[in-house]
């Protein structure tokens, strides 16, 4: 079966598409997948300069490979890299088919060999499988993108988006956030649109429970859509009470540079460690050394980062921001303290107090832990997939 | 076997990290890896691991003797008079005099007559340590260079061509 995604996790992005190799290690034992990598390479070259990009991409595919060389992956899967230059600004639609085009020709103009074809995201990956998939050959879609509500904006990605909910045999959202608007956009094909989660491993374990909240962690880019000049304000404030509190800021971003400033104009820039991206293993690492994960974000389409810390053994402070409330529905006192997402800091202290005292009343965390590897789990997931994927086995050849 | 020779192409400076990691692992795999680069200035805040050679394109160039003075009378006498006044009249001496003078006046001067060739003199250059085994195309603006470079080749000795050290 071959896997088509515009995110995978590389040395420029080391955190971009973590959970569709999360999905490929969880799901390829078993199966023959090959994961075609379609990395956007952004440029913002004149147009004159874009043309000869494309003439000589053109070329270069004769010199490398069609398609380029696989190399092993997770899970015991093939990746294949097909960069997809593309000019800064181009629409949603026009970016689909770029991506269309890049891996057909990267193909050979052959389609995919592959009776089975899961694509992450609705436009650009699962436009493109659609269009490069053989005849007969059952194509899958898990939806993610945080941007989904300016995709539907426009006419013409719209257009697309409903001709590949047509044609797909299966469609998945990762959560709500992301199966409420193309319900409402397409309530034509709302039987068409299922639920299936990142998988996430529960393999490793902390060496000790967490008994106190002293180090804190953050993981994810360091945008305002993350909130973190709001995390970084909560943590000083805390820490005016407990000097022995540290932060770690595990990511990269636009507001770098701002929160290193606010940190120091706050006092606290001793405390605080911006770690740059890194590797996903290496964040997972760092989530079994912190005691608390504060996850501020604005929106969320799911929050793998979430289910990660529990699967780590951390507790949570967590906004309410779409994906992480319906992940913890019912279980968010157990886990730790939910807060409402606003434009200060005040929620995000109030909470970490509550959730500090609690945990010195004895809050154990072990009971999520275990809830949510049986929704989140590989084994889980897995199963979810390979029912979907292999529900018809033998008609399809 | 690890490539002995790699050339990095990374012209547009868009996928500067990937540029370093590949170079990198060249050099721990005993190779010699060569980043060439368009503006080095856009590479400031980069290091490259040990033994990585990150090359301006237009240090490939030849430049004429007269260049010396030319920077000499526009840049380093300039800088020395404003020594000591602010950053602020320096800046703008360099950005509205001094660059604009050099890049439309004596650049194109030093550069007329001679044939720079710019994807000859970027095979001369790498190959001075050997045969170049493997280009790496790292962005979409070394992608027109990349197939200038191979080209240049006539089909004999081609190096490999790929992507990413991962897919070589």
């Amino acid at each position: 079966m071959a896997v088509v995604t515009p995110w995978y996790p590389n040395s420029h992005h080391p955190f971009a598409g973590a959970f569709v190799q999360a999905m490929v290690e969880a799901t390829a034992p078993g199966t023959d997948m090959t994961v075609y990598h379609c990395a956007e390479w952004g440029h913002r070259l004149p147009a004159a300069e874009s043309a000869a990009v494309e003439s000589a991409y053109e070329t270069l595919l004769g010199y490398t490979h069609r398609p380029p060389r696989p190399t092993p992956t997770a899970g015991g899967a093939r990746l294949i890299t097909v960069p997809v230059p593309l000019s800064v600004g181009l629409s949603y639609a026009a970016i689909a088919k770029r991506h269309e085009v890049v891996l057909r020709s990267a193909l050979g103009n052959e389609p995919l060999d592959a009776p089975v074809v899961h694509a992450h995201v609705g436009l650009p990956g699962g436009w493109a499988a659609l269009k490069n998939s053989r005849p007969g050959a059952r194509i899958f879609v898990t939806e993610h993108a945080t941007f989904l509500d300016r995709v539907l904006e426009q006419p013409e990605a719209r257009a697309m988006y409903d001709e590949l909910l047509q044609h797909c045999a299966g469609f998945f959202a990762v959560g709500d956030p992301v199966r409420d608007p193309l319900v409402k956009a397409f309530p034509q094909h709302q039987d068409r649109i299922g639920y299936v989660p990142n998988p996430i491993s529960f393999a490793a374990e902390r060496a000790e429970p967490v008994r106190e909240l002293r180090r804190w962690l953050f993981v994810g880019n360091l945008t305002e859509r993350k909130g973190v000049q709001w995390l970084v304000e909560a943590f000083a404030r805390c820490r005016a009470d407990d000097p022995e509190l540290t932060l770690t800021l595990v990511g990269d971003g636009d507001l770098r540079r701002a929160l290193v400033k606010q940190a120091a104009d706050l006092g606290v820039a001793d405390a605080v460690r911006f770690t740059g991206m890194q590797p996903p293993e290496e964040a997972l690492r760092l989530m079994r050394e912190h005691d608390l994960l504060v996850h501020p974000s604005r929106f969320e389409t799911f929050g793998m980062v979430v289910v990660e810390a529990v699967a780590a053994g951390m507790a949570l402070l967590v906004t309410k921001c779409g994906g992480p409330e319906e992940i913890l529905a019912g279980i968010e006192d157990a886990a730790g303290e939910m807060v409402d997402v606003e434009e200060s800091s005040d929620a995000l202290v109030a909470g970490y107090q509550r959730l500090r005292d609690r945990l010195a009343a004895g809050l154990d965390l072990r009971p999520v832990r275990e809830q949510l590897a049986g929704r989140y789990g590989y084994p889980a997931v897995a199963e979810a997939h390979h029912g979907a994927w292999f529900a018809r086995e033998g008609s399809d050849g | 076997m690890a490539d002995r020779n790699v050339l990095i192409l990374a012209l547009g400076a868009t996928r500067r990290r990937a540029a370093l990691d590949d170079a990198a692992t060249v050099a721990a795999d005993g190779g010699t890896a060569t980043i060439l680069v368009s503006d080095p200035a856009a590479w400031r805040n980069d290091k490259p691991a040990p033994g990585v050679r990150l090359v301006a394109q237009a240090d490939l160039e030849p430049r004429p003797g007269w260049l010396r003075w030319e920077q000499l009378v526009l840049y380093r006498l300039p800088r020395r008079a404003l020594k000591g006044r602010a950053d602020r009249a320096w800046r703008a001496y360099r950005r509205r005099v001094a660059d604009k003078l050099h890049r439309k006046v004596f650049l194109p001067l030093a550069r007329r007559g001679a044939e720079t060739r710019p994807a000859h003199l970027i095979r001369q250059h790498v190959t001075a340590v050997g045969k170049l085994d493997l280009v790496v195309v790292n962005d979409p603006a070394s992608m027109p260079v990349a197939v200038s470079l191979l080209h240049t080749y006539g089909g004999n000795e081609l190096p490999r061509v790929a992507y990413g050290i991962g897919d070589r």
